[in-house]
């Protein structure tokens, strides 16, 4: 049916100017709709009565975010459990792990846990679990996604 | 950052079977149970998690059963969560809500415009049925963002536009 996957991923933030400039400066997003704000009938007939929100679209080489920081209402963020929530997190292919570790570190963000090399793979297949400066996770991998199901399929024999 | 989004689901066979059959989904490997070297430090000490990956035209999802610890995935809340939803472009959002529904998926709402104009392209929200929400776009996402820029203009000229 041609789902294309890949259209974006929705974060909730509690700050939006720092938002863009952590996902600017930690992986070269590009800011392709500046922060609006939006209230109303239409957005509140997809987020209940009274929404005051500010939305914002950065894109990477792949993919986008779109950043919503709600104003009304304004709950608090969850901290990311990953054994709690449903939606865990989303994943980034980049050329580099520990460089681009650095990177997000450098910006604002932390990692999980040290850098991992993926089971199966040789010592350049790495990855790492990140977060936001709102905790929201995101995971960075040196393999592109067809290459990881690879490595995967290999260690079960498949 | 197409590589994949990961969800928790509670029943490995219905998830793939939703994913596949109402989204067009490639099962990629067989679920296969994981545990110790690394997980214990991704997902805590003793975490047993089934795995595997359902691959789309374009991006990925990576389905997690905890074995261990063993909880409930709530459903999402778009005001509540930190990450929110992720969008699929689709050809025709009547179709692929048939479809998704179909396969137990239900609507968040009735299909909507986006910005509300009519002229625009549709978009609906639906949930898995483990309430993961994804979002049904018949615009891809250079197509989205101007619709956007457009939605700020009207915005705009609407604020700057005399009462009455």
């Amino acid at each position: 049916m041609g789902a294309r996957a890949d259209h974006h991923v929705a974060l909730r933030v509690s700050d939006m100017d720092r938002a863009i400039r952590f996902w600017e400066e930690a992986l070269g997003a590009r800011v392709v709709a500046a922060p609006s704000l939006r209230e109303g009938p239409f957005i509140e007939s997809v987020f209940g009565e009274g929404t005051r929100v500010t939305v914002a679209h950065v894109a990477f080489a792949a993919n986008a975010l779109e950043l919503w920081e709600f104003h009304e209402p304004a709950h608090p963020i969850p901290p990311a459990d990953q054994a709690v929530l449903g939606q865990m997190h989303f994943a980034v292919t980049v050329d580099d792990v520990p460089a681009s570790v650095a990177r997000v570190e450098a910006a604002g963000g932390r990692t999980r846990f040290p850098v991992k090399q993926l089971a199966g793979g040789d010592s350049s297949a790495q990855f790492v679990y990140c977060e936001d400066p709102d905790g929201n996770v995101f995971e960075l991998l040196s393999r592109s996604h067809p290459d990881t199901v690879a490595i995967i399929n290999a260690r079960q024999g498949t | 950052m197409d590589h994949h989004v990961g969800l928790r689901v509670e029943n490995m066979e219905r998830s793939i079977r939703f994913w596949t059959e109402g989204l067009g989904g490639t099962l990629q490997n067989d679920p296969v149970e994981r545990g110790g070297g690394y997980f214990d430090q991704l997902f805590g000490p003793g975490s047993r998690i089934k795995i595997c990956y359902v691959t789309f035209d374009a991006g990925a999802v990576e389905l997690f059963e905890f074995v261990e610890p063993r909880r409930p995935v709530a459903s999402s809340d778009q005001t509540g969560d930190g990450l929110m939803h992720f969008g699929v472009h689709v050809d025709d959002v009547d179709e692929a809500l048939a479809r998704v529904e179909a396969a137990g998926a239900r609507r968040r709402l009735e299909i909507q415009h986006m910005g509300g104009r009519p002229d625009a392209p549709r978009f609906v929200y639906v949930e898995s049925p483990d309430g993961h929400v994804f979002e049904l776009m018949e615009a891809d996402t250079a197509g989205t963002v101007a619709q956007i820029h457009k939605t700020i203009e009207l915005l705009a000229q609407q604020a700057a536009a005399p009462d009455g």
